[in-house]
């Protein structure tokens, strides 16, 4: 990150704590801009009430969706579970089929979602709304004078959905970029929800969305092993074969990736997660293979 | 066990040091002493003479009052108990002296358990893990508890209550709404605010509105008293639509209790249904009778009725329930045969049974995995 100027901070996933950014800061010993998406939204929710009343349409419906959606995992994925269970054989023609079905199912959802998306952008076109105009302009005014952009964590279907509401799609591409946990999952193809330890069960993982694309061909787990069982070879199996093509790419505190493919920090803070269950470490150069894969 | 028998032989070889070795033992040790296998040893010890010691106890299944043996002819006594794994057992000591029996908490045991008759001591068995979320989380943002008061048609009198929000309330934001029975009781000896506190801040509960509610003449009033149900419904669901910041629709209406308040909560599902979408049931007083007449007093027969009731011809429960119960109270059985009920009946149920008593440690330590589920917060989303 040569070059001079401050940079640039999106931390919308902390949601209502966004602008307690003093630790980040501290840490960094450089200056920061925060550019307040979350607040900025709720600056819109005062300027553009019609808008965010028919995006709040929009994301109710997206929910509803969600609810079918997850119907059909369950019973897609009990019927992997029931071909396949624990003596999974993965070249078995039925366990195949059942994965099949269970990635049509996500992909379905994913249709559904952009289907929402673009119905919402075509109607409402928020990004012509002059409040959002200006807004935006003065979020890109100050993205334009740091030399990069950090992007945190925190609640990743906020996060997603506060830079897509402002656009910022083609910003992402013009700056080097720096984001982890949630804020590294907005940047691959597809955003994969996930986890095996909650207080009433193991939840079963669901598409959010997808990504913003920068990283291609990957799904990342941020901090995979306190929230996926990975001791279990058949569900860490049957996770990389459902997200297949797309690499399941588990990243720990410690460790990172570059979109070029270049790990760095702890070699087993990253690692990918296969269909015969093992889980392997990303190497430090060539990371994606040469046969990386594409959506 | 083998620490007791190992005292014994000290004892029988050196009968003229017994005092000195007695102290020894009761300073060496935390009591009860336990095993790898849950087992539990009892100790008593005062230095004074006793005629005979009894364990008094609330677990369902073993004689309520045991007697202790005496440690060759000291006046210590011990007695062994065999628990199941993971148990919680709350207990006191009956000493006696002469014609008097005193009950005591165990003197060599600081574990204590508050409720509203005051407190007993605590075996808990070595695999028991009393949750660290339920202790003050530094990090976890307070939310706030008022008091409030107001006039119920229902009842003819004034009623107070007291409603948590949560720490990241603001203007203009709607959540889900839950009402407590025993609401000061939940709050003084479950800890419940703590535990919303941190739950909600963990992601692991979304943020609730809480109310926390009390009968005047408690029992009358929760045993499937009709006014009660129309007392939630009419008067304070319907005060708190107009005055808290509560989100509208069945699932995101809750009500709990323990005990009476179970049966409270149940009733008032069924007598206004499509009103709560989540009941949070906890060892519900679900007594029923199967042939002939029950025998547990005057004050359970609108429950019984009620029960029998439900069990000929259970009405749609248009909520989900969490039903929890400990398997050392006399009301297992009712809160087992009620599960199939709700399976037919409900929108989904949860049951899950505990080796513990019936008591405020039991009904707290429930309460995540009751809240999250109910009231699943967005942990699912959080990745930082």
């Amino acid at each position: 990150m040569s070059g001079g100027g401050p940079l640039a901070l999106i931390s919308a996933g902390w949601r209502y704590d966004e602008q307690r950014d003093e630790s980040l800061r501290e840490a960094l010993g450089e200056p920061v801009r925060n550019l307040r998406l979350y607040g900025a939204f709720r600056d819109i929710e005062r300027a553009a009430p019609d808008l965010v009343a028919a995006h709040a349409r929009k994301q109710a419906a997206l929910k509803a969706v969600k609810v079918l959606y997850r119907e059909a995992i369950v019973a897609a994925l009990a019927g992997v579970q029931k071909v396949g269970g624990s003596r999974r054989d993965r070249a078995c023609p039925w366990y195949q089929q059942a994965i099949r079905h269970l990635q049509e199912v996500d992909t379905l959802f994913l249709a559904e979602a952009d289907r929402l998306h673009e119905q919402f952008a075509e109607t409402e076109r928020p990004l012509a709304h002059p409040a959002v105009q200006e807004v935006r302009a003065a979020i890109l005014e100050t993205l334009a004078g740091c030399r990069a952009l950090l992007i945190a964590g925190g609640h990743v279907g906020v996060l997603r959905n506060r830079m897509s509401f402002f656009g910022l799609d083609q910003a992402l591409r013009e700056k080097p970029i720096i984001a982890w946990s949630g804020g590294a999952m907005v940047l691959a193809e597809r955003i994969l929800l996930y986890h095996d330890h909650t207080a009433h069960g193991v939840g079963l993982a669901e598409y959010l969305d997808r990504g913003f694309g920068l990283v291609p061909g990957v799904v990342f787990l941020p901090h995979a092993e306190q929230r996926l069982d990975l001791a279990r070879a058949d569900s860490v199996g049957i996770l990389a074969a459902r997200l297949s093509p797309f690499r399941a790419i588990a990243i720990e505190n410690g460790g990172g990736v570059s979109p070029e493919g270049e790990r760095f920090g702890r070699a087993d803070a990253v690692r990918q997660l296969h269909e015969d269950g093992s889980l392997t470490e990303v190497p430090a150069t060539n990371a994606w293979g040469a046969d990386a894969a594409r959506s | 066990m083998q620490r007791v028998l190992d005292l014994t032989a000290r004892l029988e070889r050196s009968p003229q040091d017994s005092r000195r070795l007695l102290a020894e033992f009761a300073a060496q040790w935390q009591f009860p002493l336990m095993d790898e296998n849950d087992n539990a040893t009892f100790f008593y010890w005062d230095g004074h003479a006793a005629d005979s010691i009894f364990l008094q106890h609330w677990v369902f299944g073993l004689p309520s009052r045991q007697e202790f043996r005496r440690i060759g002819s000291t006046d210590a006594f011990y007695l062994p108990l065999a628990l199941p794994r993971g148990a919680r057992v709350e207990y006191k000591f009956e000493v006696v002296r002469g014609e008097n029996g005193r009950w005591m908490q165990d003197p060599r045991n600081a574990r204590r358990a508050f409720d509203p008759f005051g407190s007993n001591s605590v075996c808990p068995a070595g695999s028991y893990v009393d949750p660290e979320w339920c202790r003050l989380d530094p990090n976890a943002r307070s939310g706030s508890l008022e008091t409030h008061r107001f006039f119920s048609k229902v009842w003819g009198d004034e009623r107070e209550y007291k409603i948590y929000r949560p720490a990241e309330a603001r203007p203009g934001k709607e959540y889900p709404l839950l009402i407590v029975h025993d609401g000061g009781e939940f709050l003084h000896y479950a800890e419940m605010k703590t535990l919303l506190d941190n739950l909600i801040h963990r992601h692991e509960v979304a943020p609730l509105i809480v109310c926390f509610t009390n009968g005047v003449r408690r029992n009358w009033e929760y045993a499937a008293n009709p006014k009660q149900a129309d007392f939630l419904r009419h008067d304070l669901l319907a005060h708190l639509n107009a005055t808290q910041p509560v989100l509208d629709g069945p699932q995101f209406r809750g009500i709990m209790g323990a005990s009476f308040g179970a049966v409270s909560s149940l009733y008032a599902a069924v007598r206004h249904p499509g009103v709560w979408g989540r009941l949070l049931l906890q060892s519900g007083s679900f007594a029923f009778t199967d042939i002939g007449e029950h025998t547990r007093g005057p004050m359970w027969d609108p429950i019984v009725g009620f029960v029998n009731s439900l069990r000929d011809s259970p009405p749609p429960i248009d909520a989900q329930v969490y039903l929890s119960c400990g398997t050392f109270e006399s009301l297992i059985y009712y809160n087992r045969s009620l599960v199939p009920v709700f399976q037919r009946v409900a929108q989904g149920v949860r049951f899950s049974e505990v080796p513990d008593g019936h008591n405020w440690i039991n009904w707290r330590d429930r309460l995540r995995e009751a809240l999250t589920w109910l009231f699943p917060g967005p942990l699912w989303m959080y990745y930082e």
